[in-house]
């Protein structure tokens, strides 16, 4: 065993010695194996991580009303796609506009005494004592490590200067934040790198990109002051420092927003901020019912793999699920309205479909079916190559640019009532049959539901033949198809794949190959267990693991190598 | 035999299942677990409720009831205003549009040398007329069994069934704002019912039988729900809903009726529900009838016939009686003697005045789920019928 290994081996040993609590049900697994680590990226925040960073600075009555530019989707995920992005000159106004707005209420005299320490000696005068405590603090959490005292003196000089030209301290304090909240330094996350002192030759990231790295995945977030303090003191460069902290960060209440953003991501839940359906065909699926459901999905999953901490898998098959009242009519479910008939669009409530119904289980949610099909019609092209990129992480190939889609699209052809009908005779375009056969047996499977997510057993007036084929094992409805999903090898794979992209922010490089397959591994001894995987993820040495520059230079773009060549001497906390 | 022509103008219909296991559903919900294994049931919500008018070219020979101005010009001039000064109220009114300028019309009743207001003392003003609907074809129920040899009664269109009564078509038939003939609907009427229905608690119906497809007895009930109708992104009332049973007893009817080649009939001596104080406050049915057929895609439509009393159909218009004379040609003081006039039934021992009247209105209805107040989620989620509300066809 080198010597890399027989810390790994060590350190795993111990992490899960150490935290009773996580270890319990975490089986035992082989150590970690080695990896290289990847290109380290800069990632712009997302809304969501925007939004819950300043709420967990500075409290949950803060006001949030930005509009930010739209994310860009790599390789599944927003959260690799944020490495692809910048701010444009109408971002940056964007941005400016709520940091103004959120600054001000910091300021006001509703919130200072709670968020600002100190009391300036007149509140019509600059104060650099007091704009010094406030400002080192505060940064400290918006930019993730200690402001360097540059940063600081231009901070205080801003808040200032700012105040005598306004009278008023609190004023030029806001400013001096707002200078803060639009700051590169907050609205993107480097990984800032240093060599790997056990490891010559290699690279990790600093304590505190290591504090970000796993705040941002588990809690969607940046570090809070234990988890910095952590990175401060060093804890963080030891095994058993990062096991407490990722075990503290796992037991917060903060990773149910952890986890909802990541399944947000994967499932492209923000599909439904412009999900729109034909009125005339499905006057029950409004605005109220896309909110719903795509809640009902978020429900679904922290239940089942948080409260209840069930098998991934059992996603696909689980009769459990939360339902509204407004849900119920679109699924055709009894929920009982809420006590308070206001509210009548609300009142989420627990519920289990009996045994054998085909709308247990994810596939059945309108936040697959609803979601991956046209305004007028169901698809299931668009639902098996959902299935296939989302779930199982297999690209499917795009559609011929000269490709004829009307015959697909008369779902009034005489002759080719149903979907079933329609795509099969388009499949005697050989063109076209590649590609579809490795989709539509998954989607047809799925016929049985609408559009709007409605199940139904005919498509007019012809009964609907539901039976598919997901890499060789036949179904005839959707409960086939989902047990198919829930059993085949690739589901949790794709999951160990996307949850490691989300938390890097890149794909896995191919010197992490090994690691991959070990998460794999670890994820199904664990009962495929999230918390289990995120663990596992959160306390490895390989999620830290940053690629020596010539490793990457082959398959990263240029702007990520210069981050790659920022070293522990630059970065602020130092 | 065909109860009413279906319609398409208001209603959600979207392909739904057959109601028959949903109803199993409804049925279990409900608590309807005093009925055999083998029953079955299915619940609705009242999506529309209105009077039953069939308007014919000849229900009105001397034309309708006049409009607002006319209401106003006459009120005036026969409470002793001179034509040229009542012209020159009635501007003034409309100019400044609001109450104050429409007072000689609004107190133009007269108690002694006291002037009152007209719509609380209606008696206090000359009848100034109101004309009732006449014809031979009215929509209804032989109410009081008097059949052919009633002349004062109409004929039902649909069924020719002798001896309709319903004197409440007489008093709406020569109302502009009333006449229709289905599908089409009465313009107040919807007008109305469109204003209440996202926040009156909705009226349930439930029918259970042992076997629908068969004739034999059903049981039918009549509640309020604790919820409203929640509405589709066309307007319509969403089917499939879940509605709580208001436990209040002043709205829990259950009576017997039949069921004969799809067509349900009822007949119960009291119908009683709450309403809403801009639509109806309540309603009091007495010698009730009803009938209802179910439709393909799982809603219903259906009559019901019963005696009402008059005077609070008459509150129902006066507690804003002014509004009832502008925007529904509905002259109150008229509106009241007619009432008062047409009244058939329940005659006051001392006066010999009948206090209720026949009336029709007909129902639609949507299929909806419907559990007892009390009922909590895990009752509803371990029914298993809901699954065969969706399997089937």
């Amino acid at each position: 065993m080198n010597s890399v290994r027989k810390k790994s081996f060590t350190r795993s040993f111990l992490a899960t010695a150490g935290t009773i609590v996580i270890a319990v049900g975490v089986a035992q697994a082989a150590s970690e194996p080695a990896s290289t680590g990847g290109a380290p990226v800069i990632r712009r925040l997302s809304p969501d991580q925007y939004k819950q960073t300043l709420l967990n600075i500075f409290g949950q009555d803060i006001k949030l009303a930005a509009r930010f530019e739209p994310d860009l989707r790599e390789g599944g995920l927003f959260a690799v796609g944020a490495g692809r992005v910048s701010v444009t000159t109408t971002g940056l106004e964007r941005y400016d506009a709520s940091a103004r707005m959120i600054s001000a209420q910091v300021v006001d005299a509703e919130h200072r005494a709670t968020l600002i320490p100190c009391k300036p000696a007149d509140a019509k005068a600059a104060d650099d004592a007091c704009a010094t405590t406030f400002l080192t603090n505060v940064g400290r959490l918006l930019y993730r490590r200690m402001l360097t005292p540059e940063e600081t003196a231009v901070q205080v000089r801003i808040a200032h200067e700012s105040a005598t030209t306004l009278k008023s301290f609190y004023d030029g304090l806001g400013l001096s934040l707002a200078t803060m909240l639009t700051s590169p330094q907050f609205l993107f996350y480097r990984e800032y790198v240093e060599p790997d002192p056990a490891n010559k030759g290699q690279y990790r990231l600093t304590a505190h990109s290591k504090a970000t790295q796993m705040s941002f995945l588990l809690w969607n977030a940046g570090p809070d002051k234990e988890l910095i303090a952590a990175a401060e003191s060093g804890a963080l460069n030891t095994p058993k420092g990062l096991a407490k902290q990722a075990d503290r960060l796992i037991a917060s209440p903060r990773l149910e927003s952890g986890v909802r953003a990541f399944f947000t991501d994967m499932l492209m839940l923000d599909n439904f901020a412009t999900l729109t359906k034909d009125a005339e065909i499905y006057p029950k699926f409004t605005t109220d019912v896309a909110r719903d459901a795509r809640e009902q999905t978020l429900k679904t999953v922290v239940d089942h793999l948080l409260v209840r901490k069930g098998d991934y898998r059992d996603l696909f098959t689980t009769p459990n699920t939360f339902l509204t009242p407004i849900l119920g009519t679109v699924y055709h479910v009894p929920v009982m309205p809420p006590e308070q008939m206001d509210s009548a669009t609300e009142g989420w409530q627990a519920y289990t479909y009996p045994a054998g119904d085909p709308r247990a289980g994810f596939l059945a949610q309108a936040s697959f079916v609803a979601l991956h099909s046209h305004p007028g019609r169901s698809s299931p092209t668009l639902r098996g190559k959902a299935l296939r990129e989302i779930l199982l992480c297999q690209k499917v190939p795009d559609p011929p640019a000269n490709v004829d889609f009307s015959l697909v699209q008369d779902t009034k052809n005489a002759t080719y009532r149903t979907a079933r009908d329609r795509v099969t005779a388009h499949l005697t375009n050989p063109v076209c049959a590649g590609c579809h056969k490795i989709m539509d047996p998954m989607g047809l499977a799925l016929e049985n539901f609408d559009s709007s997510g409605t199940f139904r057993t005919t498509e007019n007036g012809v009964k609907i033949d539901a039976s598919g084929e997901l890499d060789g094992r036949k179904f005839g409805d959707i409960t086939g198809l989902s047990q198919a999903v829930h059993d085949s090898p690739q589901t949790p794979k794709c999951l160990v794949n996307r949850v490691y992209s989300y938390g890097t922010g890149r794909p896995p490089a191919r010197g992490e190959a090994e690691f991959v397959k070990y998460l794999e591994d670890s994820f199904a001894a664990d009962g495929y267990k999230i918390t289990s995987l995120l663990r596992r993820i959160a306390t490895s040495e390989a999620f830290y693991k940053v690629a020596a520059p010539d490793v990457t230079k082959a398959e990263a773009p240029s702007s990520v190598q210069m981050a790659s060549q920022t070293t522990a001497s630059q970065e602020g906390a130092k | 035999m065909v109860i009413a022509p279906k319609k398409t103008r208001h209603g959600s219909k979207g392909a739904y299942a057959r109601v028959l296991t949903m109803a199993l559903a409804g049925a279990a919900l409900a608590g309807f677990t005093a009925q055999t294994a083998a029953a079955e049931s299915r619940s609705f919500a009242f999506n529309m409720f209105y009077p039953a008018t069939y308007t014919q070219p000849d229900n009105c020979p001397e034309g309708v009831n006049p409009t607002s101005h006319e209401i106003f010009r006459n009120a005036l001039i026969t409470t002793g205003t001179p034509p040229e000064k009542a012209e020159h109220i009635i501007e003034e009114a409309v100019k400044q549009n609001g109450n104050a300028g429409y007072k000689p019309i609004t107190e133009r009743g007269k108690i002694g040398e006291k002037q009152v207001n007209a719509y609380t003392n209606p008696l206090s003003v000359p009848d100034p007329g109101f004309k009732t609907a006449v014809g031979k074809f009215a929509l209804g129920f032989n109410l009081d069994g008097r059949g052919a040899d009633d002349a004062s009664a109409f004929e039902n269109p649909w069924t020719h069934e002798k001896g309709v009564d319903n004197q409440l078509f007489r008093i709406y038939g020569c109302l502009a704002n009333y006449q229709a003939t289905p599908p089409a609907y009465p313009n107040y009427p919807l007008e109305t019912w469109e204003m209440v229905r996202d926040t009156m608690p909705a009226w349930l119906i439930t029918v259970t039988a042992d076997d629908f497809s068969k004739d034999g007895e059903v049981t039918i009930s009549v509640d309020r729900a604790l919820n409203h109708l929640l509405r589709d992104a066309k307007g319509h009332a969403r089917s499939l809903g879940t509605f709580r049973i208001d436990g209040d007893p002043r709205s829990h009817n259950v009576f017997k009726g039949k069921i004969e080649k799809g067509v349900i009939t009822a007949a119960a001596p009291k119908l009683y529900f709450l309403g809403d104080q801009f639509f109806f406050p309540d309603f009091d049915f007495t010698q009730v009838k009803m009938t209802m057929e179910f439709e393909e895609d799982g809603h219903a439509h259906g009559m019901v016939g019963g005696y009402l009393p008059w005077l609070p159909i008459y509150y129902q218009h006066g507690q804003n009686g002014l509004n009832a004379e502008t925007f529904r040609g509905m002259d109150m003081v008229g509106l009241y003697r007619a009432l008062m006039r047409v009244a058939d039934a329940d005659p006051d021992p001392a006066t010999g005045q009948n206090r209720r009247m026949s009336t029709a209105w007909l129902m639609e209805l949507i299929p909806v789920f419907t559990v007892p107040a009390d009922g909590g989620p895990g009752k509803v989620a371990s029914d298993t019928a809901t699954i065969q509300s969706a399997r089937a066809p």
